[in-house]
């Protein structure tokens, strides 16, 4: 165990993993409280396109990232509130950015000196292999995110629990959904460089899905969220290093705590806890909403 | 251009492609109608472990691939309608196919080109049994959901009047969700598992703008859809070094644009 702490790899995968632990679960609370779990999922994929992007032009993954999420978050923010037709929009950009991947990562396999592993790299994370470049653009945007995230706390709790009641107020709904877009794209952002495109979800839904299903207060909610993502981080980090399974990737680690967290939550949370205050009115609003959305065809 | 379809592979592309846009418009009509662009979006990565774990174990990746998408359609039809309880049932089955995976790759001994043929697709290398299969699943796809239409049709518009009517809906959309897994099966060796969601959702959405008539929203999804196939393996004949994909996803992106300002733009009636 010492030899492990003392492990360069492992203190680095330690470090970045909890950067992307800290930044996923706090957006991710937001995201599943605001029912936009889809349009998480999209900036994962953007981040295909902009982090092999990034790399053809010679700016790096993670300014090509945050460069095409954040485009992309302002886009998205621009839909709108409504549910329907809005999952359509966002499948038909993640649709393209998907393509732009495949065509910035065939480019670059073309190119002298590249290697074909890169992709696979990209998509399934690589948190063994975290360099000292992108273990300082992570914290220089979580400390950004973080930053902005506690200026806009108050309302965009306010307004993400009831959009009705804050507009009422004078709460600038629209702008905070941007805003929070922007938050989502720099954190998925961050993610996509250890976890990679594909098994960033693991982190950004998982541990605020499965602290939701405790039925709390906002605040313990979010508390909670954190807690299960650096548990769950670190504990695939123990296990890929320590485990008894050799060679078996951190992602996959990862992931399977994830779920079996989701999973337990799900089945004991409704059965011990009472119910929460905040949930009947907030699924009232999407009962209604999803009765509109499946009025077609 | 006589001459390109004397060559073998260019044949099966051809067959194969025309064949899962037929299918995978007609499965992706209907999903968009069920506001499940998420699932369209989660089956075929979840099928991509099942395709990953048969390629361990040294079978057809299409066996893989129907087991797990077809196990997590057996998941999602039991979640329910509420859009934010539904969106995380599908991000954790999701993650979790995912993650397993991840852990086939690293077990899979074999050269990457394997891992990029199940993500990327391979069209142009396409052999004929793999093609005329692929027709054959699409088309009887096609013929069941035909069957079930004014049932699924009922389902979608108003669940509760098709249940008090006998209408059994959610053996109804469990079927409907096999369906879809069985094309998504077979569109992911042909197309990759990161592009059949644009043949799923795209066609469709252009076509929804459009018209709410449902014969006729069905048959401009696959007039949709071929035509962008076809555009999208024209062009990566054309220019032969870049990615059909890149192609498809473009020519289908373009299409969706367009129609959108069109219809806001000249609004008639629909």
């Amino acid at each position: 165990m010492e030899a492990l702490i003392a492990s360069q790899v492992f203190q680095r995968a330690l470090l970045e993993g909890t950067i992307a632990a800290l930044l996923c679960s706090l957006v991710g609370y937001f995201m599943v409280l605001r029912a936009v779990t889809f349009a998480g999922e999209a900036l994962t994929d953007i981040g295909f396109a902009g982090a092999t992007g990034g790399v053809l032009l010679g700016f790096g993954p993670l300014w090509g990232m945050l460069g095409l999420g954040l485009l992309a978050a302002v886009l998205l923010g621009n839909l709108g509130d409504r549910v329907k037709g809005r999952d359509i929009d966002i499948g038909m950009i993640l649709s393209f950015s998907l393509g732009l991947g495949v065509l910035f990562l065939s480019l670059q396999a073309q190119m002298p000196g590249s290697h074909a592993a890169g992709g696979v790299k990209l998509l399934f994370g690589s948190l063994l292999s975290v360099s000292d470049a992108v273990l300082w653009g992570s914290g220089v945007v979580a400390v950004v995110v973080l930053t902005v995230l506690a200026a806009v706390f108050r309302p965009l709790l306010f307004a993400s629990i009831d959009g009705a009641t804050a507009r009422a107020r004078g709460v600038s709904t629209r702008t905070l959904g941007v805003v929070f877009l922007l938050l989502l794209a720099a954190a998925t952002a961050v993610s996509v460089q250890s976890m990679g495109v594909l098994l960033s979800s693991a982190l950004l839904v998982g541990p605020a899905g499965a602290a939701f299903q405790w039925r709390r207060g906002p605040l313990a909610t979010l508390g909670l969220a954190v807690a299960l993502a650096l548990a769950i981080t670190w504990g695939g980090l123990v296990l890929a290093f320590a485990g008894p399974f050799d060679n078996a990737p951190v992602g996959f680690f990862i992931c399977t705590l994830s779920a079996l967290t989701y999973g337990i939550s799900l089945l004991l949370g409704r059965r011990l806890t009472r119910v929460a205050p905040e949930e009947p009115a907030h699924s009232h609003h999407h009962h209604a909403a999803d009765a509109e959305e499946g009025e077609d065809v | 251009m006589e001459d390109l379809f004397t060559y073998a592979f260019l044949r099966h592309a051809l067959l194969a492609a025309t064949s899962v846009a037929l299918g995978a418009s007609v499965v992706g009509y209907f999903l968009v109608g069920r506001g499940m662009t998420f699932a369209a979006h989660a089956l075929p990565n979840i099928g991509f472990a099942g395709a990953m774990g048969a390629v361990v174990l040294g079978l057809p990746p299409f066996w893989g691939l129907l087991a797990f998408s077809g196990g997590a359609a057996t998941v999602f039809s039991f979640l329910g309608k509420e859009s934010r309880q539904r969106d995380q049932g599908i991000g954790i089955v999701m993650v979790f196919a995912l993650g397993l995976g991840a852990l086939f790759l690293s077990l899979y001994r074999g050269s990457t080109q394997r891992a990029y043929g199940i993500l990327f697709g391979s069209l142009l290398g396409i052999d004929g049994a793999e093609a005329w299969g692929t027709l054959i699943t699409s088309v009887a796809v096609v013929l069941v959901l035909l069957v079930l239409f004014r049932p699924l049709l009922f389902s979608t518009f108003d669940a509760e009047a098709a249940r008090a009517r006998g209408v059994p809906v959610r053996l109804l959309g469990w079927v409907f969700l096999l369906l879809t897994a069985l094309m998504v099966a077979r569109t992911v060796p042909v197309t990759g598992t990161l592009l059949v969601f644009t043949l799923l959702v795209g066609p469709a959405a252009s076509t929804r703008l459009l018209t709410r008539r449902s014969w006729a929203g069905l048959l401009l999804a696959v007039v949709f859809a071929e035509v962008e196939v076809l555009a999208g393996l024209g062009l990566a004949i054309w220019l032969d070094t870049i990615p059909v994909g890149f192609f498809v996803t473009t020519v289908s992106f373009l299409v969706y644009l367009a129609v959108r300002w069109g219809v806001r733009r000249f609004p008639w009636k629909h």
